[in-house]
């Protein structure tokens, strides 16, 4: 078998592409767009937080051409970001200013505006449900006729009760100017910012920030916290008028926020059992990602190491990124003729050289 | 309508109603475009709860232009790929800056656009509501 450097096989790569889009776009029932945004809203949500980019159609298009690889869709939107310009950025929202749809706390059972369950299969049996290989039928809601819209302060945060009795740092002034660091823009360094890691870990792939999260409430340098309050909503996007200078809403975006409360142990060195806070903030419906980020973030910001790699940013940043880690996996696949042989150069050239040895002993 | 309400109004405004409207100004009204219009991205930042530090969270694909008539600039940006809603939504907010006949027109329909808008909100919210927990104690 000999190894060499070789060219070709362009008519062969150019047939497999057309046998992947002819998968997309051929067969009896040819999947739209829309049915992925519709119906697939979970996949859709996934692939946008993990793209960075929040464009409901882009991401639906992106699963579809996929064929509903996640990682693969978010590798799509990902390049395709990087042919728009940017045209600035937004003011600073706040989760206070969320449009709730979903709201629930595992800490409180009385929180103050309540716990609203939204939409959740979290207390449902997961039995298959056969009706929907015949398409399936709608079940009635219990609709309340006329239900007024909640007011903005209808949902106050749950960690401002913990606040209020002096159980965590209360809330600082907003810091003056402080530019947050852009991921998308500059290469990380070490140590990172807090706003950083937060970029990072809110593009992060879901199932590298799950993975992390569990080893860490295992025993391997995270905590089990408690989940002072879950929030899914709307995020409002504002920017500043460019006539008038004040602040304009353009949209918003479907959100996840997770506030995890950590610690509550006392000690001699402290003056009270303080409680902090660990914070994820994910696009879309996907909580699983923002219990996940508000574990790790907790943990990034130990001042006390135990030493396992959720403590360490540089670990948990450089290894949770979906494009970076599949990228890297999976260049394997490429052709590595000229390193392989190069290997079996070395080795053989070792095998003589032992074999050499051993006749010289 | 304030010029803030405006802007919003355009942002959440039905895109095939709001381009026919820009289109009949068009017909009345000489209109120099003067930036886009454009899609792009726009990072959103959100500000951390527990040290109200900023964070870039994502990004969100906008579309913009700007638009003079006269000293008058119009301009509007919309989530989205649609140059020709944000080039309407130009059009319309510079057509009531310079008094445009149709001000009254637009504005009403502007306003129409808010109260949808509110509505669907309501709406979503009537069938959220439900899922409101009454704890009950068991003794």
């Amino acid at each position: 078998m000999g190894y060499s450097s070789v060219r070709g096989g362009l008519d062969a790569i150019e047939h497999a592409e057309r046998l992947i889009h002819n998968q997309v776009t051929d067969g009896g029932d040819i999947l739209e767009v829309s049915q992925v945004a519709d119906h697939l809203q979970l996949i859709t949500d996934q692939v946008m937080g993990e793209g960075g980019v929040y464009d409901v159609e882009l991401g639906a298009l992106a699963v579809k051409q996929a064929e509903g690889d996640p990682i693969e869709a978010a590798f799509l939107l990902r390049a395709y970001r990087t042919t728009l310009p940017r045209v600035g950025y937004s003011l600073a929202s706040s989760g206070r200013e969320l449009r709730i749809t979903r709201r629930i706390s595992s800490a409180f059972r009385d929180i103050p505006g309540g716990q609203v369950l939204g939409r959740t299969r979290d207390y449902t049996q997961r039995l298959m449900d056969f009706s929907l290989l015949d398409g399936g039928e709608p079940m009635p809601l219990g609709l309340i006729a006329q239900a007024d819209a909640p007011d903005d302060d209808e949902f106050p945060l749950v960690i401002d009760v913990l606040r209020a009795q002096e159980l965590m740092p209360a809330a600082p002034d907003r810091p003056a100017d402080i530019e947050p660091f852009d991921v998308t823009r500059e290469p990380l360094r070490f140590p990172a910012t807090r706003s950083a890691r937060l970029q990072g870990l809110a593009r992060a792939e879901t199932g590298a920030l799950l993975s992390l999260a569990y080893a860490g409430m295992r025993g391997y340098g995270g905590d089990h916290g408690y989940i002072a309050e879950l929030r899914q909503g709307d995020l409002p996007v504002k920017i500043s008028h460019p006539v008038t200078g004040r602040a304009v809403n353009i949209g918003w975006v479907s959100v996840t926020e997770c506030y995890q409360i950590v610690g509550g142990q006392a000690s001699k060195a402290k003056d009270r059992p303080d409680y902090t806070m660990g914070y994820g903030m994910v696009i879309g419906r996907n909580e699983r990602k923002a219990i996940s980020m508000s574990i790790i973030d907790a943990s990034l910001k130990k001042e006390v190491k135990s030493g396992n790699v959720i403590e360490d940013e540089e670990y948990v940043l450089y290894h949770c990124d979906a494009i970076e880690s599949m990228g890297f996996v999976e260049h394997l696949k490429l052709p590595h003729y000229v390193d392989f042989q190069a290997s079996l150069v070395r080795t053989s050239k070792v095998r003589e050289l032992v074999k050499a040895a051993r006749t010289n002993a | 309508m304030e010029r803030e309400a405006r802007f919003e109004a355009i942002a959440c405004a039905d895109p095939e109603r709001l381009v026919v409207i820009a289109d009949e100004v068009l017909e009345t009204l000489d209109v120099e475009v003067t930036r886009g219009p454009t899609v792009g991205l726009l990072m959103v930042r959100v500000e951390e709860p527990l040290e109200r530090l900023p964070f870039n969270f994502a990004e969100v694909t906008v579309s913009e232009a700007e638009v003079a008539v006269g000293a008058h600039r119009g301009y509007a940006m919309v989530m989205g790929k649609s140059l020709e809603r944000a080039l309407a939504g130009a059009v319309v907010d510079a057509a009531i800056e310079a008094g445009h006949p149709m001000s009254p027109r637009i504005e009403a329909f502007l306003a129409e656009a808010q109260v949808a808008a509110d509505q669907a909100w309501a709406d979503r919210w009537s069938v959220i509501a439900p899922t409101r927990v009454r704890f009950e104690d068991v003794t």
